[in-house]
């Protein structure tokens, strides 16, 4: 059974949701920023519809996961925290602190291969190479009786074991990867094996609240090879090691930081879309779902938004009228938006 | 029958009965008129009343039109209208009463079209008649004349939530984007019938994109030059019911060129105007008070507390006013001080811990210690919010304890607290609560009336201060702080005090150029 074919079988010849997962897979990145606005209608599981065919998408890019940018963002992170963070009496109110940080940078590392918490110590750089120092104390034993601290050193060729506590892991081996028999069903380029041992966090999914966006997605589960996947483990927003996507709660923006990375954002619904300091995403490209459950005033808000900012958009009437074509669904429309 | 449109023939259809009515276009025309002269010689009120009266009877089904000076004194038989409010009025006015006899003959046509087109349909179709409720016993009147039809009324978005799908959804009045539309978006874009049925008066306009595609209207904010040609995915198609009774047939094209959609025109008719009273400050500024306000009016000649007055500013109207000061708050000053004063170290902790739990699993927990929380999402989504001024928590100090217990285990696991210490724990938590609201009360929505009367209070302490300091300057205004209070304001010298204006609510209390008090007179 070709791509096409399987798709269409595997969301049950639901054509709204196949659309919508379709039109993530075929949206192409272009330099310029910009903001899809698609009108759904009542259809809950609209945004994670359209982050997994994003996520498959990304999964055939090579330069898509966070190898890259890893040990630099693991430096830029303990910076901000022995430089400001730490000392910072305003124990992580950057309103009043006035820091430009939305958080709190974490001292706390981990190791895949060990259980324990490690704490950011310094930096220390040999022949313009840097390292971060990292330490974890020994309890007092009979043998060793006074507390003793032991140092780690993370240098940049060694960093991909190490991430920040809460974040997820950078990769993972064997197991905990993705299935690539799975997720090359649902698209037909073929798919780096590097990407589905690795994170990425360049997808960014904002919606309310964690629990809530799982329960829409989960509203939909898929049937492949006679087993069952509900929608928020293929998006790899629960039970997976690795995450192709960075979730962002609007309600407690934790993660949220000026230095991510993120190519393209998802907003479930109107709500978080407001909620959410949009300064930090202005290079990303958005995708905002406006369902038809919206209530008037939250429409309201939207119109408003655009009409004081009009002078930053443009429609894009080529790529809209493109997009528009390819649905054929009923209450299903895409507005394109070029940003200046 | 005539189809004006039929692009990409959709699901749905939309269906547009215009209502013609020589008699009613005259009652019209006429209302119009009135109003724009009750305007000018300033009636204001009784321009208002009939304009809601006569937007009651374009979307009501009421049996006639007699409502329509109900509440103005034109209804009174006994008024010599002419010589209250001038010939012109008074001509208007007996052609409506002659017209609203002919809708008590002949009937509303509203009414008969309504009625007419649901014999038509409802025996067969479900139908659904969204209407406001101040119009909901005229359509039940309505229903009720209609033995054995299948149609209700549903007055607001929960009630349409409610509804399985339906064929007819009937609505009366024209389709726009402000609060007078006749049906809440809502029910458009969620669209569970399968005709949409406009009622819709001769010379009704649809103002926005009908069926409001919000991506359509953010094109048209963002390209506001192109004409809001949308294809809908609608048939639209258009019918005209016309009242049984022309007069002639000259008439009717004579008023039928002039008719126009009064819910454009009359929506100018500014409703939150309330009187207001003028303090002119000096020749470039002035401000409008409510009528009940206080001034300070300052007698130089005595030496006791009594001298300085603070009283209703109306019963100086006619005293000498240069030595009367306005008390004016400076509340924008106010509110960018509204941020916590203090450190709020357990709230990041519970809420962090309280948004990551499973709803279920929390119910049960919760369940098991006596407590049964409705909604409980809804509240746990309220609870986690932060905000800058006020801890969101549960009200009572009970639940909260239970709530912190329910997740206790995650808590103590993920914070490194003590097991033994929790309930101490717990209780910090809460008072940091309480200092939020404390401090949320004192900087909260009663900051005006708390301010005032802590001034009152503070007046006898600060009367000589405030006396030596607007006894001796000469500049203008002068900054006052109250003992540890750092209320900025400021004494207003008045100049002069004019009654009988008309001022938006937004403006009482603000300073505003003098040239611009004039129009609100």
């Amino acid at each position: 059974m070709d791509v096409k074919s399987f798709v269409k079988h595997i969301f049950n010849n639901n054509s709204i949701e196949e659309e919508l997962f379709n039109l993530g897979l075929n949206w192409e990145e272009k330099n310029i920023p910009q903001t899809v606005l698609i009108n759904t209608p009542s259809q809950k599981n609209a945004a994670a519809l359209i982050l997994f065919g994003l996520v498959c998408r990304d999964l055939c890019d090579t330069g898509k996961n966070n190898k890259a940018e890893h040990f630099n963002e693991l430096i830029l992170n303990a910076e901000a925290y022995l430089n400001q963070c730490r000392n910072c009496k305003f124990s992580c109110k950057p309103e009043v602190a006035e820091c430009g940080r939305a958080n709190k940078a974490t001292n706390e590392l981990k190791n895949i291969q060990d259980s324990r918490v490690y704490r950011v110590e310094s930096i220390t750089s040999k022949e313009c190479k840097k390292s971060i120092c990292v330490s974890y104390s020994k309890k007092a034993t009979k043998q060793t009786p006074f507390k003793t601290n032991v140092n780690r050193y993370i240098q940049q060729d060694y960093s991909e074991e190490w991430h920040c506590k809460g974040q997820s892991q950078l990769f993972c081996n064997g197991e905990g990867s993705l299935d690539s028999e799975l997720y090359s069903k649902f698209t037909s380029d073929e798919i780096c094996t590097d990407n589905l041992a690795f994170s990425y966090s360049g997808l960014v999914y904002i919606g309310s609240h964690k629990k809530n966006s799982e329960r829409n997605a989960n509203t939909l589960t898929l049937k492949v090879n006679d087993k069952t996947y509900p929608l928020s483990d293929l998006l790899t927003l629960k039970n997976s090691v690795v995450s192709r996507l960075l979730y962002i709660s609007a309600l407690t923006p934790k993660g949220l930081d000026k230095h991510i990375k993120a190519r393209t954002v998802v907003f479930e619904d109107i709500y978080s879309f407001k909620l959410i300091d949009h300064s930090i995403f202005h290079n990303a490209s958005k995708f905002i779902i406006v369902n038809s459950e919206e209530s008037d005033l939250k429409l309201e808000s939207l119109y408003e938004y655009y009409s004081t900012n009009r002078q930053w958009f443009s429609i894009n009437e080529e790529l809209t009228e493109e997009k528009n074509t390819h649905l054929s669904i009923k209450g299903l429309s895409v507005l394109v938006l070029d940003e200046a | 029958m005539e189809v004006i449109t039929n692009e990409g023939v959709g699901f749905q259809s939309h269906f547009i009965i215009q209502l013609k009515s020589n008699y009613v276009d005259q009652i019209r025309l006429s209302v119009y008129k009135i109003i724009s002269l009750l305007l000018e010689s300033e009636n204001n009120e009784i321009a208002y009343l009939l304009k809601n009266n006569l937007f009651y009877h374009l979307s009501s089904p009421s049996t006639s039109w007699k409502g329509l000076f109900l509440g103005t004194p034109f209804g009174n038989s006994n008024l010599e209208i002419e010589d209250v409010y001038g010939k012109d009025i008074n001509n208007e006015v007996l052609n409506i009463k002659d017209n609203v006899n002919l809708t008590i003959e002949f009937g509303n046509p509203l009414f008969l079209a309504l009625q007419d087109y649901l014999c038509k349909v409802s025996g067969v179709q479900e139908t659904r008649i969204y209407c406001k409720t101040r119009h909901y016993p005229d359509f039940m009147n309505l229903l009720h004349a209609l033995p054995e039809i299948n149609a209700t009324c549903i007055m607001n978005v929960t009630e349409y939530k409610r509804t399985n799908d339906f064929a007819n959804l009937v609505v009366v009045g024209p389709i726009r984007m402000d609060s007078l539309s006749s049906v809440p978006s809502y029910l458009l874009r969620n669209m569970k019938w399968k005709n949409l049925v406009q009622f819709i008066w001769q010379g009704g306009q649809n103002d926005f994109s009908a069926f409001n595609n919000p991506l359509a209207n953010i094109r048209t904010i963002l390209q506001p030059h192109l004409d809001n040609e949308i294809k809908t995915g609608l048939a639209i198609q258009k019918e005209v019911f016309t009242s049984n009774h022309f007069q002639n047939s000259e008439e009717e094209e004579q008023s039928g060129s002039s008719i126009f959609d009064e819910f454009e025109k009359l929506k100018i008719l500014s409703i939150d105007k309330m009187p207001a009273i003028a303090l002119i400050l000096n020749n470039r500024e002035a401000i409008f008070i409510k009528p009940n306000s206080k001034i300070f009016v300052l007698d130089c000649l005595g030496n006791d507390d009594s001298s300085l007055r603070y009283d209703l500013a109306v019963s100086y109207l006619n005293d000498d006013l240069s030595k009367s000061y306005f008390l004016n708050i400076d509340y924008a000053a106010l509110e960018t001080e509204s941020h916590r004063s203090f450190e709020a170290n357990y709230e990041n902790i519970w809420k962090d811990v309280l948004g990551e739990q499973e709803f279920d699993e929390l119910s049960v927990k919760l369940l098991s210690n006596g407590i049964k929380i409705k909604n409980l999402e809804d509240r746990v989504f309220s609870w986690i919010e932060f905000s800058q001024d006020i801890i969101h928590a549960p009200g009572e100090k009970e639940n909260f304890v239970i709530l912190l217990k329910a997740i206790k285990g995650d808590i103590i696991q993920r914070f490194n607290i003590e097991s033994e210490n929790f309930n101490i724990w717990i209780e910090e938590a809460w008072n940091e609560i309480l200092i939020s609201r404390g401090e949320a009360i004192t900087e909260g929505k009663s900051k005006y009336d708390q301010y005032h009367q802590l001034i009152n209070d503070m007046l006898p302490e600060s009367l000589d201060e405030i006396r030596r300091l607007l006894t001796s300057t000469s500049t203008f205004t002068y900054e006052l702080k109250l003992a540890s209070l750092n209320i900025p304001i400021t004494f207003l010298p008045i100049k002069k005090m004019q009654l009988g204006y008309e001022a938006p609510n937004s403006l009482i209390n603000k300073i505003l150029p003098i040239s611009e008090i004039e129009i609100y007179k």
